[in-house]
């Protein structure tokens, strides 16, 4: 027996739209495997795993982090630096990050030799694909910090994950 | 159907599944920036931005191909008056609240104000629902 039309229109909108969703889902898989990185359960870790040594990166690219990650490195002393402007920074960043603008960075290169030269830094900005992270922590490694890392999913991701936050000015 | 529906049908068509086809194109290539410009709008959390972001454009490539070819045209214009009907509620929604953003409609930086983007859309709308009341239903045994 036939479908009505309309039955049959209805079906054929949902495949369409089924086909369109499976080909972004392909096409960036990648993406959605990073952003589904979730923590090992009780069960299954009792304790957290050990931080394993990392070689310095050779590139920024090779120096991204996911949130796990990031939590782990956080965890075992790595400092975060927020390359967002001073005002975004004041209204929320992670637990004791360093407010260091990219655009300071620029103007005034004599800041970054103050920041601790024995800890991972971890660098992060507004997330979603903000270039500013990436770009602050390229300066940092041409400053001769060896070790620097870019958190990619940023101050969004971390206030999604209802970790905690801090407000204000250092 | 006489042959001024058939030449409003056409250009229905053409204007319709251009944009789509334009618009999902042009954000496709930079999922992470077009779902900063979804975050922008304050609706949905982290990873579904970054779902929304990766799959939205690729339905408009489909549906604004189809439209355009003529193909299963029904089905693919109603996928289109619903993401139409739904993205002016969300932009009503975002001017009500008075966010001050790009509409995000051709990826990062696309340049357009929401009121803009909320115009253009509702044009959108009446184009496609003019299309779908000039496609004749298919029948049972097509």
């Amino acid at each position: 027996m036939n479908c009505p039309p309309p039955r049959r229109i209805v079906s054929e909108a949902l495949a369409i739209v089924a086909l369109g969703a499976a080909l972004g889902l392909a096409f960036n898989y990648r993406m959605i495997l990073e952003s589904l990185d979730l923590p090992a359960t009780p069960a299954l870790s009792r304790t957290p795993p050990p931080v394993a040594p990392s070689p310095a990166p050779t590139s920024v690219a090779a120096a991204t982090l996911t949130l796990n990650a990031v939590r782990d490195l956080l965890a075992a002393g790595a400092l975060p630096i927020d390359a967002r402007p001073r005002s975004v920074y004041a209204e929320g960043h992670l637990p004791a990050a360093y407010s260091l603008p990219l655009e300071e960075a620029h103007a005034a290169p004599q800041r970054l030799p103050q920041l601790p030269g024995n800890r991972t830094l971890i660098v992060y900005c507004g997330g979603y694909g903000c270039s500013d992270a990436a770009d602050l922590a390229l300066l940092l490694i041409q400053a001769g910090y060896r070790e620097v890392r870019v958190f990619t999913g940023g101050y969004p991701e971390w206030v999604d994950a209802a970790l905690p936050v801090e407000t204000g000015t250092p | 159907m006489n042959r001024r529906s058939e030449t409003v049908l056409f250009l229905c068509r053409l204007l319709v599944g251009g944009c789509f086809l334009y618009a999902g194109a042009a954000k496709a290539f930079d999922p992470r920036a077009f779902a900063g410009e979804i975050a922008a709008y304050r609706l949905f959390p982290h990873l579904f931005n970054l779902l929304i972001a990766a799959t939205l454009p690729w339905i408009e490539i489909v549906t604004g191909a189809l439209v355009l070819g003529g193909r299963k045209l029904l089905p693919a214009a109603w996928v289109l008056v619903v993401l139409e009907a739904l993205f002016a509620v969300i932009l009503l929604s975002a001017i009500v609240r008075g966010l001050n953003i790009d509409c995000g409609c051709l990826g990062a930086g696309g340049g357009r104000s929401l009121p803009e983007a909320l115009l253009g859309d509702l044009v959108l709308l009446g184009l496609t629902v003019t299309l779908c009341r000039l496609q004749p239903l298919p029948r049972d045994d097509d």
